[in-house]
């Protein structure tokens, strides 16, 4: 099913950009985002949040001891 | 919503830098080989740049300017720019107005519609402004 997707993006008074993606999370939302790192002279750092975070890995082994 | 993304900028794309100092109404000259810029009392600098805004044009913005040039040094443009006329953010603003056209082009090749929340017309004006672009697409 489609859906709509959308980048708020602000460039601030000292010409700083920051894009923040809505509706959209994890790896959809990457791919979306993508396009961005190609754009070239834009030096760009991604920040994941909180759906992109990496569980620790003795979480998942705890699981399957008990 | 998950990652966002925090973007810095080098000048690289030379028509896109033109554009971006045409919509601020800076009337660049261009040149193959650098040129000298001059100061606001008529005084030709040692500094020199392929790309050129005349002090006339900038005035609007900050009163007494000096000319502000680019200079490509084989990677990317270098502002080359007065005390005064950073104290006045010219540099801050032409950076703006310049990621504005680089994005705005990169986000309608790849499908986006784009909605800004100030025109073209409050971009020129003496007190710079904070820019929003919200991009929207059906995926």
């Amino acid at each position: 099913m489609s859906k709509e997707v959308s980048l708020k993006i602000s460039i601030d008074k000292n010409g700083k950009v920051v894009v923040t993606p809505e509706n959209t999370e994890g790896t959809e939302c990457l791919d979306l985002m993508k396009f961005l790192d190609k754009i070239p002279g834009l030096n760009i750092t991604t920040t994941p949040t909180k759906d992109l975070e990496i569980k620790p890995q003795n979480a998942s082994n705890q699981h399957l001891q008990q | 919503m998950s990652a966002y993304k925090t973007i810095e900028c080098d000048i690289v794309d030379k028509d896109k830098l033109i554009e971006a100092l045409n919509l601020l109404n800076l009337n660049p000259e261009i040149h193959e080989v650098e040129e000298f810029l001059f100061g606001y009392m008529g005084d030709q600098r040692k500094e020199k740049a392929h790309i050129i805004i005349r002090r006339k044009n900038i005035n609007p913005y900050t009163g007494a300017s000096n000319d502000i040039g680019f200079f490509f040094n084989g990677e990317k443009y270098n502002i080359v720019i007065s005390e005064y006329d950073k104290k006045f953010n010219m540099d801050k603003r032409i950076i703006q107005a310049y990621v504005k056209v680089v994005l705005e082009e990169s986000l309608a090749k790849n499908g986006f519609k784009i909605k800004v929340n100030i025109d073209d017309d409050l971009l020129r004006q003496k007190q710079l402004n904070d820019l929003d672009i919200v991009a929207r697409k059906i995926i």
